[in-house]
């Protein structure tokens, strides 16, 4: 069987390759990073595939035992991760091929961002996460700052300030689990914590939480998306809106099942509730508020992410499973929406709702396009948008959360009204109101935009699936003996 | 609390550090002020390692010693934490150069003077 | 708690209210030079060597000449007031619940330097005990290399990814 640590490493020893090479011989960085991303996604699918169809896979860095060492895990919850990240990183570098950036230490970051996020996903050490952590932060900061104009700059810094707080305050939580129990490997925290010192624990999770709600982006901790998403290079945001808060929001999740159950639930589940109800509602009325187009992107997020916190928060297998179809569905259609922003940027000289008026008679193929991903991200069957929602509906009314029910249904609602006021622009709002210089896109850009579309109609029905897959998972959690330590 | 003072103070550190990096408007203030949070934390971890009548974790000497593990940690974090500086400043370079200022609210000022 | 080590901590909190407070900010780097090296001083006084040299030479050296580097190409402030006191009192209440939270777990932390507390069971016994097998004395150097070494792998991509990052800030990654 591959070594996990594969994974990691592949990525992050391949990132010297496209800075030095370009050095040498110019415009090598791409097919250097494309060529690695391939090794990437051909192992990632390979451990996904027999950690899905057999036992997790797990390793032992180094030979140094558990709960001593560093410990390496691709199961069910952390297998559709690993693959989303190695594809959507290909699909991405199919779009900035022609849609750029193009500099070799572009694209050394940009495996240093799916070493750092692969390596969050898979590791079951607290702080060896913080380290993948501050990898995949520091590279994106950098790729954001790729984009020309000054206002990107201070986006970036803005970005890296905020970020790198999140990660502090997660470190700060890890300080607090290791001084209350005298590990850091995942499972062993989780035998340990309930019987530690309840202040303590209260805290770790506390800030470990904050830390990782600032990654993510919950309300009110959120500042940092909107300036960075609308300064970054098209590519650039379209990657981070796949991956970058989806992965923290996979951590967030990791450790509330995995680490934290048994500490102070009543508090945390009410706190984490309100969390999420206030980036609903927030994020749905600042993206309606929106006049660029990416920023209501980035703001829908806000209240995307809240979705897939009220999957965590009830808990219920389903629930859970929808929460997992819902980080990777949104994550397809999300990062689809942020290349047809850059497309059309390209072709029309379009950013705002208002310059998108009349827009399906210009450009029918891609507004359809992007009516599928947008009525994928309001949740209207059969789309991948649709079975997550509804799956996490189904775990609050199993479990009887009737507040967390609700929260669901009121997103819908609410995805309705500020996406649908962007659809009905482009459908039948009059006008060729803009006509400023156009650009040609590259098939590879409509490549990209046409694989997250179809994605999320092909995902649609991949609900049950991912229950199955999870369900062992989640047994061997409530068992207390799904990781690191085995039985 | 006394024989606690070392984590009151790292706490200290924290809020000192957070609250110059979110209100005050020079930017390089608010990387210094980052700065300052961290090592917050890392005295919360370097403080965690100390032992009574300690010493450090050699083992050609004798015992007791100090825990390595959160002096590990911490080597590794203050590496992290040197790289996200020097990212931070030369982003404010590059801010400078464009914008003139390191005043976050005149460079938002000029970017919005730019956009209209 | 001795009173080195607490002529130490208020020494450090003073500085960093002098960094946080100067309006000039060479004024504040300088307070923040002074304040990584009282912070290598109480690593040293903690028994941690290995940190206080790092920090010593990182901390107090290098990140100061970053900030002086910096200085030296853009502007300072000039005129007014030498130090600002007014914070903004949403600041004030945000922050202030953060460290009253922190401040209330306190009590229940594990006193300095107690040799009974979780920390030194667990992991970092298995680290004393085993370091020796590995022919290297300072447990510090082990842990880094050989029991997480995965760690110190990502920390050399972290400071990989810093240096890549600069350059494309700095628009030089142009190739």
């Amino acid at each position: 069987m591959i070594d996990p640590a594969l994974l990691v490493a592949v990525p992050l020893a391949g990132s010297a390759l496209p800075a030095v090479a370009s050095r040498l011989r110019p415009r090598t960085g791409w097919p250097l990073a494309l060529g690695v991303l391939l090794v990437q996604s051909v192992l990632a699918v390979w451990v996904a595939a027999a950690a899905l169809a057999g036992d997790p896979v797990r390793t032992q860095v180094a030979g140094i035992p558990a709960p001593f060492g560093i410990g390496l895990l691709v199961d069910a919850l952390s297998a559709p991760f690993v693959v989303l990240i190695a594809l959507a990183a290909l699909a991405v570098l199919a779009y900035t091929r022609r849609g750029g950036p193009r500099s070799g230490a572009f694209y050394s970051l940009y495996l240093l961002l799916i070493g750092g996020l692969t390596g969050v996903c898979v590791t079951t050490d607290v702080f060896n996460l913080y380290v993948f952590l501050e990898i995949s932060g520091l590279a994106s900061y950098g790729m954001v700052a790729q984009a020309d104009r000054g206002a990107a700059a201070l986006a970036a810094l803005k970005y890296l300030l905020v970020g790198t707080v999140g990660a502090s305050l997660y470190l700060f939580g890890v300080g607090y689990a290791y001084v209350a129990t005298g590990t850091l490997d995942m499972a062993a925290l989780r035998a340990a914590l309930p019987a530690a010192s309840d202040p303590l624990a209260l805290a770790a999770l506390g800030l470990m939480v904050l830390g990782l709600s600032v990654k993510v982006a919950l309300f009110p901790l959120h500042t940092w998306k909107p300036d960075a998403y609308e300064a970054a290079p098209p590519g650039v945001a379209a990657l981070l809106a796949a991956l970058a808060s989806t992965v923290a929001a996979y951590a967030l999740g990791r450790l509330l099942l995995a680490v934290f159950p048994g500490v102070a639930e009543a508090v945390v589940d009410a706190a984490l509730l309100g969390l999420a109800a206030a980036s609903i509602v927030a994020g749905s009325l600042l993206a309606y508020r929106s006049e660029s187009v990416a920023r209501l992107l980035a703001y829908s997020s806000l209240a995307q992410f809240g979705i897939v916190v009220v999957g965590f928060v009830v808990a219920t297998p389903t629930a859970i499973a929808g929460s997992v179809v819902h980080l990777i569905g949104h994550a397809v259609m999300k990062a689809g929406s942020f290349l047809v922003v850059g497309l059309l940027a390209r072709t029309h000289d379009v950013r705002t709702v208002a310059e998108y008026a009349g827009l399906a008679r210009r450009s029918p193929y891609v507004s359809a396009g992007f009516a599928v991903l947008a009525l994928g991200l309001i949740g209207i069957p059969p789309t991948v948008g649709f079975a997550g929602k509804f799956y996490i509906a189904l775990g609050a009314i199993e479990a009887g959360s009737w507040t967390a029910a609700a929260l669901v249904l009121a997103s819908t609602l609410f995805g309705l009204v500020y996406l649908g006021r962007v659809l009905e622009r482009m459908y039948v709002g009059e006008g060729d109101t803009h006509a400023g210089p156009t650009g040609a896109a590259s098939p590879g850009m409509y490549a990209a935009v046409a694989v997250a579309v179809l994605a999320t109609l092909a995902l649609g029905g991949v609900g049950p699936l991912v229950e199955g897959w999870l369900a062992p998972v989640l047994d061997g959690l409530d068992a207390g003996l799904a990781m690191g330590v085995v039985p | 609390m006394l024989e606690r003072l070392p984590y009151l103070a790292a706490i200290a550190l924290v809020g000192i550090g957070l609250a110059v990096l979110v209100d005050d408007e020079h930017l390089v203030k608010k990387v210094l002020g980052l700065n300052v949070f961290q090592t917050g934390i890392f005295l919360f971890f370097v403080t965690a390692a100390a032992r009574e009548g300690g010493s450090a974790p050699n083992v050609a000497k004798a015992g007791p010693y100090a825990n390595p593990l959160p002096q590990v940690l911490i080597l590794t974090a203050i590496v992290v934490g040197v790289s996200v500086t020097a990212v931070a400043l030369a982003l404010l370079v590059r801010i400078h150069a464009e914008y003139g200022t390191l005043r976050e609210d005149a460079v938002r000022a000029a970017i919005e003077e730019g956009r209209e | 708690m001795t009173p080195l080590v607490a002529a130490l901590l208020a020494f450090v909190v003073a500085v960093a209210v002098v960094t946080a407070l100067a309006r000039d900010v060479l004024v504040a780097t300088v307070a923040f030079a002074a304040y990584s090296l009282g912070l290598a001083v109480l690593w040293v006084v903690f028994d941690a060597p290995d940190v206080a040299l790092t920090e010593a030479a990182v901390g107090a050296g290098v990140v100061t000449a970053l900030f002086v580097a910096v200085l030296s190409r853009t502007t300072r402030p000039v005129g007014g007031r030498s130090f600002s006191l007014s914070v903004s009192p949403t600041v004030v209440i945000v922050v202030g619940a953060l460290t009253a939270a922190l401040v209330a777990t306190v009590p229940s932390l594990p006193a300095v330097g107690d040799p009974d507390a979780p920390a030194f069971d667990g992991a970092a016994a298995y680290y004393l005990q085993e370091t020796g097998a590995y022919g290297i004395d300072n447990a510090v150097t082990a842990v880094l290399v050989v029991f997480r070494g995965f760690d110190t792998f990502g920390e050399i991509a972290v400071v990989f990814t810093a240096v890549v990052a600069v350059l494309v800030v700095r628009g030089r990654g142009d190739a």
